[in-house]
């Protein structure tokens, strides 16, 4: 658990996916994500078990919804603002966002405010990353915050 | 293939027709019928999308081959480090939970005007809109002395991954001790940007534990290839490789790059030194390039390439070999209610990769889903990220956001940021990377095809 927080800076969007956070517990992760220094002693399996432990907790906080895999997570009609945008995410964070596995963070039923919060400091390079900063430079603050908005309303449902 | 275009609807009945599906497409005002062509990452994408976005759709793969081999990822064949069988990639999912059926069959006939194909089997089926995406057709007669049957029996290719694959990881197995692996690089467009360079590096990885004195060539007609610098700055720490001179442009002073007296177990040979392939010699095991011959004992050749056959079959290439189209909801410039994605089509600035052949899935089936609602397709938004490994434990990327330029018909890319791994990138970023890379294997299968 100690070597969890040498970690905070380098996942991608660990930090997000608690339903209950509130916007001053986001504000402290991200004040202790600036600062924490880097895991650069640790090897690719220590990484992945860190980042393996961090998103089952973080999964672990969240009250799962149930809704049927095949249930159609958009209804009959035009596509709602960010939502197309949402989609290019789901090719390492899963469909709709709600895929969990070994290394990318579910983004289904995320609140609003940690999304955007995170999204702009990828952005701005407050955060360090892989590649979400790189991927955020290519995002206006509208389409993050339709994202987020698209995302918080997707319900949190975990494949394991 | 022999496609018997606009006519063969004449030899069948409508009986037959009728027997072959039901009919209740926007002709009959009930159901509407999405026929797609291909059951790669862009035809199972769309599928699985379509469904979701509309279940009152009815959605039909055709696929010649009952089971999915993914080519990304497929290199770690090469080295050992996962099976053939790991490559496989059922159907049942969007079968069983999205509700697509999915025909294994071959097209044989298109008829645009009565919006029908004809399969081998003998079956025909009508759409509404038909979706193709038939990868890539690889042009093995173009490098001369090349061909199909040499690349199946003696220098395999395994840019489509299959049984050229398995050859080639076991050549390698089988290479003297202080042999050469030959690697020829592909002209641009190709499928898979980092790929030829992703491929060599992982066996010299392999090499050096298993061969140490052996030696792995890339001969390649470029000057340079996206991500090339930042694999070769893992190149650079895992192999001894010296960075070219213009390579080294841009790598802050931090940044140790390391010299080396001697050259290492992996070079890289760009057009400008005479890299370009001329012509295979396989009794000698040798290729002509500009700059000499090269003797090697295994050679693994990515040739040029062009869109898939059946999209040539079908009348929906331009002379280029690849698919002309609109670029807001890629349909065919050529046949109307077909709409073309994934490496087979143009998309500018895109590259032909999985991901970007995934997110176009997505935008066509939600501009599918507006088109026959008689709404607007919405303007559409594309990613793209190439992970790529320099090493089982050195993970880089080029990562992209798209947007369309709809008065010029044209797909850009978003801003001018740093695309890369960053140079500076710690070690731990580095091993984060492979980290996600093995990860995204994973999560990307399971968006296209679970």
């Amino acid at each position: 658990m100690k070597l969890q927080y040498t970690l905070w800076p380098l996942l991608l969007l660990a930090l997000l996916g608690n339903a209950q956070a509130d916007g001053k517990k986001v504000l402290e992760k991200v004040e202790k994500t600036a600062k924490a220094p880097v895991a650069d002693s640790l090897s690719k399996d220590e990484l992945r078990e860190m980042i393996r432990e961090l998103i089952q907790e973080e999964i672990a906080n969240v009250q799962p919804v149930n809704t049927a895999p095949a249930q159609p997570l958009t209804p009959v009609s035009a596509a709602k603002a960010g939502e197309l945008m949402a989609h290019t995410c789901a090719g390492c964070h899963g469909t709709n966002g709600t895929l969990a596995n070994e290394a990318f963070m579910p983004l289904a039923g995320m609140p609003e405010q940690e999304f955007v919060q995170t999204m702009l400091d990828f952005r701005d390079d407050q955060r360090q990353s892989t590649l979400m900063g790189t991927v955020a430079n290519g995002l206006s603050e509208t389409q993050i915050r339709e994202m987020a908005s698209y995302f918080a309303q997707v319900p949190m449902e975990v494949s394991p | 293939m022999n496609l018997s275009r606009r006519n063969f609807l004449g030899l069948l009945g409508a009986t037959a027709l009728a027997g072959a599906f039901p009919l209740r497409s926007a002709f009959a005002g009930a159901q509407a019928h999405v026929v797609i062509i291909g059951g790669g990452v862009g035809g199972a994408t769309t599928a699985k999308y379509l469904r979701m976005f509309d279940p009152n759709l009815k959605v039909t793969v055709i696929e010649k081959n009952p089971v999915y081999i993914r080519p990304y990822g497929s290199s770690e064949v090469v080295t050992g480090h996962i099976s053939m069988d790991e490559l496989n990639v059922s159907y049942e999912a969007l079968k069983s939970r999205y509700g697509v059926n999915v025909i294994i069959d071959e097209v044989t006939g298109f008829d645009p005007d009565k919006r029908s194909v004809k399969l081998k089997g003998g079956r025909g089926v009508r759409y509404d809109k038909l979706v193709v995406s038939p990868g890539i057709e690889l042009l093995y007669d173009k490098l001369a002395g090349y061909s199909q049957a040499i690349a199946e029996s003696k220098v395999p290719s395994g840019w489509i991954p299959g049984a050229q694959t398995a050859l080639l990881a076991e050549q390698l197995k089988a290479m003297p001790q202080g042999g050469t692996f030959l690697m020829v690089a592909p002209p641009n467009p190709y499928r898979c940007p980092p790929g030829p360079y992703e491929r060599p590096a992982l066996v010299a990885e392999w090499l050096q534990k298993h061969n140490p004195t052996a030696k792995v060539i890339i001969t390649d007609p470029k000057d340079k290839f996206v991500t090339d610098q930042t694999m070769m700055l893992g190149w650079n720490r895992l192999y001894d490789f010296t960075i070219p001179k213009p390579f080294l442009e841009g790598i802050p002073a931090s940044v140790e790059v390391k010299q080396y007296s001697q050259p290492g177990i992996l070079e890289w040979i760009p057009a400008k030194d005479g890299g370009t392939p001329v012509s295979l010699d396989v009794a000698n095991k040798t290729l002509k390039t500009e700059g000499g011959d090269i003797k090697a004992d295994v050679i693994n050749i990515v040739p040029a390439m062009r869109a898939g056959k059946i999209a040539k079959a079908m009348g929906l290439t331009d002379d280029k070999g690849w698919c002309p189209n609109n670029r807001k909801t890629f349909e065919s410039t050529l046949h109307p209610h077909v709409h073309v994605i994934g490496d087979a089509c143009h998309a500018d600035a895109m590259p032909k990769s999985g991901f970007s052949a995934n997110t176009q899935a997505k935008s066509l089936a939600r501009a599918l889903v507006e088109l026959l609602a008689e709404r607007d397709a919405p303007v559409p938004v594309w990613e793209n990220t190439c992970y790529a490994l320099a090493g089982s434990d050195y993970g880089l990327y080029v990562a992209d956001v798209f947007e369309l330029d709809e008065a010029a018909n044209k797909i850009n890319r978003v801003g001018k940021f740093n695309r890369y791994l960053r140079l500076d990138a710690t070690p731990a970023q580095i091993r984060m990377g492979a980290v996600y890379q093995q990860a995204w294997l994973k999560s990307f299968t399971e968006d296209c095809f679970a």
